[in-house]
């Protein structure tokens, strides 16, 4: 049949018609390649680009958790220092009748400290900006202050404060005890209860630390939840300072 | 490696140029083969023969471009495969088994007449393959020498199928009376 026979004369047919076809038909088996090496072209951009852009993503949600105030000034600048927020409840604490200040401010109007304490952030900021000039007392005061006695430590803690700035409040750090009630895997703080806010000593178990915080606390209610804003001494895990304090009333 | 290098062993009678002409061009001509039988395993086996043939043919042959040499090679193959299933398929009915027995009476050689009338219609195919433009003349040899479907066609060439398929139809058209002239009968 004349289909077949052409079909079989074309294989004999002058090579350079068939290297011609095949050139063209080569170049569509080419644009495999060329295709998937766009395609690693393509992952490799995007491993780039998360490799660049996460952490710098990551970095800015860390400084919007921070809190708003000068919290790295408190602590000396070759010392590794991290603020986080901490929520500390007041259970165990006395009550006191004179504390019914609204959510956010901080402390109440007492006679003593509210000039400096009182209120929004920015005024907190300012004295704890004031105690940073103190850097080296806590660091100095933090490994008496693992060792045990808190009330050795508020004093020790307060004279830098009082004869460098004299806007610290009346020199008298608070400390108060609490119990972590969980630690980050990387040990940073989480959260924190307030287990016994006068205790004399403090525990050397990493679930107990102390927080020096320049502010009187001895007013808050049972119930109350106290943020806490804090620096600490990595060298010093288990002392915490307080750089401001947000309280949410208790019922 | 180099064709070149490839034909040298064939030449030198290196078993090793089989795995070089299988690692350079196997699927080259397992397309080839695919085309004419739409069969994997029989697509392989045709490969393989293609091999074959290659080694008994190389040398005397030193074909300066050993990619058209084995295709021109598998395609004859894929193609003497194909008939032989089809003869073996029309063995079913009585009718097609009687012109089965008939034709076994044939040399499998074909006549010498045969082989002139072929040699006569390539030919006339080169040059009726000339007088056509190169997309037009790719398109028949992709379709009637490489058996690609129009889509594949229509890809390499950067047109539409639809194109594809009248630039085809009108190359045919052509072609028929092409052979007319020449004298074929038709």
């Amino acid at each position: 049949m004349m289909e077949d026979r052409i079909i079989d004369a074309l294989s004999d047919i002058d090579e350079k018609f068939i290297i011609e076809t095949d050139k063209l038909r080569s170049k569509k088996r080419q644009a495999f390649p060329v295709r998937k090496l766009s395609l690693i072209a393509a992952c490799a951009a995007l491993v780039f680009l998360c490799a660049f852009l996460i952490p710098i993503l990551q970095r800015n949600t860390e400084n919007s958790v921070k809190p708003p105030i000068g919290e790295g000034e408190i602590l000396s600048s070759d010392t590794k220092n991290d603020t986080e927020m901490a929520e500390i409840s007041t259970d165990s604490l006395p009550e006191d009748p004179e504390t019914d200040e609204s959510i956010g401010s901080y402390p109440p109007e007492t006679e003593n400290e509210s000039d400096n304490l009182s209120g929004n952030e920015g005024q907190a900021g300012g004295d704890i900006n004031g105690g940073s000039s103190n850097d080296e007392d806590f660091e100095a005061d933090a490994p008496t202050g693992n060792s045990g006695n808190i009330e050795e430590n508020a004093p020790t803690d307060n004279s830098g404060n009082s004869d460098k700035n004299p806007e610290t409040p009346e020199s008298e750090d608070f400390m108060m005890t609490v119990t972590v009630d969980e630690f980050t895997e990387d040990g940073f703080i989480h959260y924190l209860i307030f287990s016994s806010p006068d205790s004399g000593s403090v525990s050397q178990n990493r679930k107990s630390l102390h927080i020096i915080c320049p502010f009187d606390i001895s007013h808050l209610t049972e119930g109350s939840t106290v943020t806490v804003y804090y620096t600490y001494d990595i060298n010093d895990p288990y002392t915490v300072y307080a750089t401001h304090i947000e309280i949410e009333k208790g019922e | 490696m180099q064709d070149e290098m490839i034909v040298e062993l064939y030449w030198q009678r290196d078993e090793s140029a089989i795995k070089a002409t299988a690692d350079k061009y196997e699927n080259y001509l397992l397309k080839i083969a695919y085309n004419v039988l739409s069969d994997t395993e029989d697509s392989k086996e045709s490969v393989n023969d293609t091999y074959l043939a290659a080694w008994n043919s190389i040398p005397p042959h030193r074909p300066s471009i050993l990619s058209a040499f084995l295709g021109k090679i598998t395609r004859r193959i894929s193609i003497d495969i194909y008939r032989r299933k089809n003869r073996t398929k029309r063995k079913a009915g009585e009718y097609a088994l009687s012109l089965y027995e008939l034709s076994g009476m044939r040399d499998n050689e074909p006549h010498p007449e045969e082989k002139l009338d072929e040699k006569l219609l390539t030919e006339a195919l080169n040059r009726f393959l000339t007088t056509l433009k190169p997309e037009a003349r790719s398109a028949f040899l992709g379709r009637y020498y490489f058996f690609d479907s129009l889509k594949e066609i229509a890809r390499y060439l950067g047109i539409s199928e639809g194109k594809t398929k009248t630039l085809l139809h009108r190359t045919r058209l052509s072609l028929k009376e092409f052979l007319k002239k020449e004298g074929f009968e038709l």
